[in-house]
């Protein structure tokens, strides 16, 4: 392009000759705009670029030449005629940077939204040290509650838009990337980090945006019904390429704002020494099976919880170059990211690539690419469970007094109350892994054939291999056969999208109208091999052995898809959008296989009304109220057939019965509603307050079937359930000077959610825990245990509560209650952005309220002496000692068998309330002068740490343990700290 | 322009091609009328109906040792602590959330035998005989009729010869179907268990034996349908027709009792071997997929000493052994423990082990026969004293002279945890007094079963009655009443 410009110009000599420079700075912070495209008006093959600082030159114009249009990404264009010495200070273009918003298939500008949407922008997202974006959205929506389910690097995210609205179908959003609905979850098969988000480089994100209501979704149809994530990638700037490194280092360890912990040798042996006395034993006895000597504290100490552990260490780096010219932009980004996690064994990392590139072919036509693929490793060892080989778990339990170490140095599997077992052997020796190998792209066509209207085809293809181990080394367990697992899994999704989209003002109506057609395919096929009894030295599956055991799987699922949009407004006052889908899947038999989803949205601009021209103060005044149905339909393929699958018995294949047919089944379907009203006043404050209330139908279910039909249960379209809620988002730009800038953020979200009919059934048990249950009347999930009253003032026994309402101290007897819910009643989050000159600090902080969460571990933790081989937490030490001692734990008994520990009661449920800073951010963006001495454009240095404290009032590390608060053995939240850099050439 | 036509004829074309699109079909498993439609998916679906035999549930553990735990056979050890499994079945602490599992298992199976019956007929072809049919639907009736059968025996009152015929028995399903059948007559139930077993007898070839898999007798044979017909005949009181069926198997020449040598290693065999004592068993193996996920909850690893040793012998049953008798020798003693070592694996299988178990086996035909000609059954050419020392003597024990005691306790000599103790006290109406309480579970010690009674039909599982309006409770455990 360059040359281009030159070779021009050369063949101009001969015209009459005009030097020009000139400098362009911006109108907000008075800085030289580097990159801006100078173009000459009357001569558009004629143009270049602002330099490092701002400046440009032309040399030997031509005589025609007398107009230059100067224009930037985010800025608004300005034509200014031809000066020997030019300034130009180009204004925001504050439409482009605040009031354009992604909506589904395609944009709209704030003031004309009808729904609920929210978003999050590229600068809020960047800098966070987590290893997927998702992370980086606590605290900032209203209404979106983001739940994690463990600490580990690379965990998935739990994301509940507007609650919960099934129990079978998944309640995941659809995450729609450049355009293309993507796949989620984790796609690891042994390890719990195979986060499918996490290969999208937050950096490369521009914008994100929530889709909360059905006006907005139901676009989106049979997969809307839990809201939708628009997720919009860079692209490239017309202008002087830029070239930008960055580079992150942290640490980090886990959270403990409680100063939680389990005990010392010296404390843990006067606890059992006690409780031995307490069993009418002495503990000195050496015949007795609990034989607790003073000599254990003389021997080695280890502190377990230190010996699993270790300082986290994350690290990160990247390269990415953006620019273009005004036919042709690009963006790409290469990126490393690596983290090791704070339980040995414990690693993440993945390398990623993008490229974006956008061309215009000519006048009518428009083209580009987006293509992101990366490859991820992760690596763990057992945890989401209270496994002995799990270290979240037996860091906690082994004793103080057993030896970490053989003599020779490696460690010991000799480790009798651990079952043999030492996690630090395991992450040592074992093995256990997932690789994955992801390739995302799409390509679009667009073309404009007149005025107002676009035809778009965007084609797409994600591809993902799934490569994992797992094996079991007989150095990590007592007699532990030599066992390998493996897996590889592929996935391949094919969608294509197409619209036609027309647009018109007459007069003062405007007019949008969008047809679209989708169809997706998305294939399946995966393989699991398992050997044991392998050569240690050949730990692989090799040919010939017998115990050699394969597993293939293979499904493809399709869906097509037709839809449309129609949008109108009359003089920016009232604004009415209608949409319509209709989606055909082969999930489901013939008859029930097409759904239709409409939605209706309604908005009326106030301050655009006469009477309010007066009104000074106001500069938005919106409200918007909307109905739509949307679908969910997350399940497995086939589930419409009778089937028989292959079974092997007696070394033959056979066939048995595997699923009943269900000719009806369908979609679950959500009705909503939303009530909205969008404000902004003096320029400064605004915010949006949102009700809406959202009723799940035909939710589908597992009936339970008389086994005589030879099934136990069938999928069926039952049961309803009902999420209604308030939300309300305020931000205020507090000061705006040259030099100081400050802006607060708050906003806070109510879900109440009601389970109206399960079917036949009153009661259902939740799919993942039994102690959970779903109650008609109640929401979604009701700990459902035994109720434990406390402990008996007068001996210091258990008390429970009978079906009478008595106190007994028999387990047995106590009745069943419910016993609060791991939902919580509100969530929400406070920001603040202070800037002076180049310093910013920023804060994020989240809190969550009225919530339950289960501490399971606590019945080994605090047994009361059941557990006399494992450690104990500090708090046990809060036991009865004496008549009248209440709010303490049960006397501890060596050998309890009273169930006191029982976690089948409410003893271990606590309060689930937090208050946390999220995200604590300083940066330094250094002044222009000096960075332009070191060659660049832009350099920033930042200091920033999450979860830096959190307030609860949870015994246990951090009160977030996912959805369900049942987290139990899962990797604890972290404290991270990091320091990065940010330089562009 | 070119492109927008090219475009709209992608479009076009998608929407024509749109319900062939959105046709998904299994490819890993397939529809049930595409399975029955074909004598060969009809011949594999037979072969399937074993499947579950292996379960956790059912022959793996439970249905074996639920009934060795209940009669005084069985306890918990006291020298070893155990995992806590097994604990609530010795005092009968069944309730409907907690019962036995095999409803569940059996009926799944007869469902899936039912497929077949009710599919078979007029599918020569491809390969397949009327004879090939006719095999294959026996296995198939055997199959429906065995399982009804235990269900029949477990969740009902005894039938005590025809006492309590029209007593709550179970649904004899005879179709798969999705429904809310209510409980068949026990009477009804054993009927249709004869008239099952009698079409399959008929319906089966002499020689006929499932090709293709690794233990013959781990299917149904036609010695297997006399034999269950012997048993079933034995439990009505059908003295006669007992000493009858189990005559047809004595005579065939294909089993023999064991030498006393050969009698210790069948337990360990990995498949049954040919012209011995085991007429139909459970084959175990890893590769099975009822093979429970982990091993760690079959019969081998409950009872094994170094395994989980939740459940031991009772001195009550270690003490009924002479000194010479050879399975004396299938004990091994932990301090006063003695655990029992029928399960022990197979010679080549490690932990957890893989063990077959005997479903039926010759010397239960002897002590059939003896037990009917007591009760009045005539056989050409043995006597009750004939047969009930043929056992004896094969094991090495002395003479005895028959009576109804000496018979039972033969039985349950010969046949200890291998699930047959409970049913015979409950088929004669027979109460419990089980003397051995050496485990925790003093409280439990001496205490009597008195046979007949409510308690002996055993909990319907709550998922049966809450899915099904038509299911009754037995009373005993109704808690609604």
């Amino acid at each position: 392009m360059l040359l281009t410009c030159l070779l021009i110009g050369v063949s101009a000599v001969t015209a009459q000759i005009s030097n020009v420079t000139g400098y362009v700075t911006s109108a907000s912070d008075e800085e030289p705009v580097i990159g801006a495209a100078v173009a000459v008006k009357e001569v558009p093959t004629l143009g270049v670029a602002t330099d490092l600082d701002g400046r440009f030159t032309f040399t030997n114009l031509p005589k025609e030449a007398k107009t230059l249009v100067i224009s930037y990404m985010g800025m608004i264009t300005q034509e200014a005629r031809i000066s020997p010495n030019m300034r130009i200070v180009l204004q925001e273009d504050a439409e482009l940077l605040e009031d354009v918003l992604i909506v589904g298939y395609g944009t709209t500008k704030r003031e004309a939204k009808t729904g609920s949407i929210a978003t999050v922008v590229a600068d809020e997202i960047a800098e966070i040290p987590a290893s997927s974006f998702d992370k980086m959205l606590s605290g900032k929506l209203a209404g979106v509650q983001i739940t994690s389910s463990s600490g580990q690097p690379g965990a998935s995210t739990q994301i509940r838009i507007r609650g919960t609205s099934s129990i079978n179908s998944g309640n995941e959003p659809l995450y729609v990337v450049d355009g293309i609905p993507v796949l989620t979850g984790n796609m690891g098969e042994f390890t719990n980090t195979g986060n499918a988000m996490a290969m999208i480089n937050p950096d490369d994100i521009e914008s994100i945006t929530v889709l909360k209501d059905a006006a907005s979704t139901s676009v989106y149809g049979s997969r809307a019904a839990n809201g939708v994530i628009l997720i919009t990638t860079k692209s490239g700037k017309e202008g002087k390429s830029v070239i930008t490194a960055r580079a992150k280092y942290g640490m980090s360890y886990l959270a403990n704002d409680n100063d939680f912990g389990v005990m010392n040798g010296q404390q843990l042996l006067s606890y059992q020494r006690a409780a031995i006395v307490n069993a009418g034993r002495n503990p000195d006895d050496p015949t007795y099976a609990y034989y607790r000597p003073y000599e254990l504290l003389t021997r080695p100490q280890t502190n377990w919880m230190d010996h699993m552990t270790r300082n986290g260490q994350m690290q990160e780096y990247e390269l990415n170059a953006s620019g273009g010219s005004q036919k042709t932009k690009y963006y790409s980004s290469l990126s490393y990211h690596q983290n090791d996690g704070v339980y040995y064994g414990v690693t993440f990392n993945k390398f990623q690539a993008r490229i974006n590139a956008d061309h215009q072919v000519n006048k009518y036509i428009n083209t580009g690419v987006r293509i992101n693929a990366g490859t991820m490793y992760s690596e763990d060892v057992p945890m989401q469970s209270l496994y002995y080989s799990n270290p979240a778990f037996a860091g906690m339990t082994i004793l103080p007094w057993s030896p970490a170490y053989n003599a020779d140095g490696t460690h010991t599997i000799d480790i009798p109350e651990n079952s043999y077992t030492n996690p630090r052997a395991t992450a040592a020796y074992d093995q256990q892994w997932d690789r994955q190998y992801k390739l995302n792209g799409n390509m679009y066509l667009e073309i404009t054939p007149l005025k107002g209207l676009v035809i778009k085809t965007t084609n797409a293809a994600e591809l993902t291999f799934e490569e994992g181990r797992r094996y079991w080394s007989p150095l990590s367990g007592k007699d532990q056969s030599p066992t390998l697992q493996t897996t590889e899994d592929m996935y391949r999704v094919l969608t294509t999208s197409n619209t036609i989209t027309y647009d018109t003002n007459i007069g003062k109506n405007y007019l949008r109208v969008l047809a679209g057609q989708e169809a997706m395919a998305t294939d399946y096929h995966g393989n699991y091999q398992y050997s044991y009894d392998l050569n240690p030295d050949m730990p692989y599956h090799v040919g010939g052995n017998p115990t050699n055991d394969l597993d293939y799987g293979v499904s493809r699922e399709t869906m097509l898809s037709f839809f449309g949009i129609l949008d109108y407004n009359y003089d920016s006052r009232y604004y009415l959008q209608v949409s319509v889908r209709k989606d055909g899947s082969s999930l489901f038999a013939d008859g029930s296989r097409w759904g239709t989803f409409p939605s209706v949205g309604l908005s009326w601009n106030i301050q655009n009304e006469k009477f309010m021209s007066g009104v000074d103060a106001v500069d938005l005044l919106k409200i918007r109220a909307s109905y739509g149905i949307t679908g969910n339909n997350n399940i497995g393929a086939y589930n419409q057939y009778g089937l028989y699958t292959t079974v092997t018995y007696n070394g033959f294949t056979g066939m048995f019965p595997a699923s009943p047919s269900n000719d009806n089944l369908s979609w679950e379907k959500n009705k909503s509603w939303n009530l909205g009203i969008d404000f902004r006043v003096f320029k400064k404050l605004y915010g949006s307050i949102d009700l809406y209330k959202r009723t799940t139908d035909d939710m589908l279910l597992y009936k339970g079937l008389s086994r005589t039909s030879g099934f136990s249960s069938a999928l069926q379209n039952i049961g309803s359930m009902e999420n209604k809620g308030i939300e309300f988002q305020i931000d205020y730009d507090a000061i705006q000077t040259k030099d100081w800038n400050w802006t607060v953020g708050f906003n806070i979200a109510a879900n109440k959610n009601e389970i109206l009919d399960l079917g036949d059934d009153e009661m259902l048990a939740y799919s993942g825990d039994s102690r959970i249950q779903h109650i008609v009347g109640n929401s979604l999930f009701t700990y459902y245990v035994k109720d434990y009253y406390g402990v008996n003032p007068l001996n210091g026994e258990a008390l429970f509560v009978t079906e009478s309402g008595e106190l007994t101290n028999d387990y047995n007897k106590a009745r069943y209650i419910e016993a609060g819910s791991p939902e919580p009643k509100y969530t929400g989050g406070v920001s603040s952005t202070l800037s002076w000159k180049g310093i910013t600090l920023s804060v994020v902080c989240e809190f969550k309220g009225g919530n339950k969460i289960f501490i399971v571990e606590n019945r080994y933790l605090q047994s009361d002496g059941n557990q006399m081989s494992m450690n104990q937490a500090k708090s046990a030490l809060n036991y009865w000692e004496k008549p009248g001692d209440t709010g303490c734990n049960p006397k501890p008994v060596a050998g309890n068998t009273s169930n006191s520990y029982s976690f089948g009661t409410d003893r271990f449920i606590e309060k689930g309330d937090f208050f946390r800073f999220k995200d604590v951010t300083l940066s330094y963006d250094m002044p222009h002068n000096i960075v332009s001495k070191a060659k660049l454009s832009s350099a920033r240095i930042y200091l920033s740490g999450q979860n830096v404290y959190t307030l609860h009032d949870v015994n246990f590390w951090d009160p977030e343990r996912g959805i369900d608060g049942m987290g139990a053995g899962v990797y604890p939240m972290t404290k991270s700290f990091i320091v990065g850099l940010d330089l562009a050439f | 322009m070119k492109k927008i036509v090219i475009c709209l004829s992608i479009l076009v074309l998608a929407m024509t091609a749109c319900s062939d699109f959105l046709t998904e079909e299994p490819k890993l498993s397939q529809t049930k009328e595409l399975t029955l439609a074909k004598p060969s998916g009809l011949d594999d679906s037979a072969a399937g109906l074993y499947l579950y035999l292996q379960s956790n549930a059912w022959y793996g553990c439970q249905y074996v040792l639920n009934n060795e735990l209940m009669a005084g056979n069985a306890t918990n050890p006291v020298s070893k602590p155990g995992s806590g499994r097994y604990r609530t079945e010795e005092p009968w602490s069944f309730t409907e959330s907690s019962t036995w599992s095999t409803w569940s298992m059996g009926y799944i199976t007869i469902a899936a035998a039912n497929n077949v019956i009710n599919n078979i007929d007029g599918k020569v072809g491809d390969g397949y005989t009327q004879a090939d049919l006719d095999n294959i639907k026996a296995e198939a009736l055997f199959m429906r009729a065995f399982v009804h059968f235990q269900l029949v025996t477990i969740y009902a009152l005894p039938y005590l010869n025809g006492t309590n015929a029209n007593e709550l028995g179970v649904p004899y399903m005879k179709e798969a179907v999705i429904g809310s059948p209510a409980r068949d007559s026990i009477g009804y139930c054993y009927n249709n268990i004869v008239a099952d077993l009698v079409e399959a007898e008929k319906l089966m070839q002499d020689d006929y034996q499932r090709a293709s898999i690794s233990d013959p007798l781990a299917s149904v044979t036609k010695p297997a349908i006399q034999a269950l017909l012997s048993r079933v005949y034995l439990y009505m009181g059908r003295w006669q027709d007992a000493a009858d069926a189990a005559t047809k198997v004595i005579k065939n020449n294909k089993f023999k009792l064991y030498s006393p040598a050969d009698y210790l290693a069948m337990w360990s065999q990995n498949v049954a071997s040919q012209g011995g004592e085991i007429i139909f068993e459970m084959y175990s193996s890893k590769k099975n997929d009822s093979w429970d996920d982990s091993g760690w909850t079959m019969l081998p690893y409950i009872t094994y000493v170094d395994g989980s040793a939740d459940v031991c012998a009772t001195e009550d049953l270690f003490n009924m052994y002479e000194a010479g008798d050879v399975r004396s020798q299938l004990f091994v003693a932990n301090e006063n423990d003695h655990f029992i070592t029928k399960y022990l694996g197979k010679a080549a299988s490690v932990d957890p082990k893989e063990n077959n178990v005997p479903i039926l086996r010759l010397a239960e035909m002897y002590l059939n026969r003896a037990e009917a000609i007591l009760n009045g059954a005539r056989v050409e050419g043995t006597t009750a004293e004939k047969d009930l020392n043929t056992v004896a003597e094969a094991r090495g024990a002395s003479h005895v002279s028959p009576s109804a005691t000496t018979i039972f306790d033969e039985r349950r000599k010969e046949l200890a945890f291998e699930g047959h103790i409970w049913f015979d006290y409950k088929r004669l109406g027979k109460s419990i007094k089980r003397e051995d309480y050496r485990a925790q579970q003093t409280q439990y010690q001496n205490v009597q079963y008195s046979g007949n009674e409510g308690q002996w039909a055993m909990p319907i599982p709550l998922s049966e009655i809450n899915a099904n309006p038509n299911m009754v409770q037995n009373p005993y455990y109704d808690t609604k009443k």
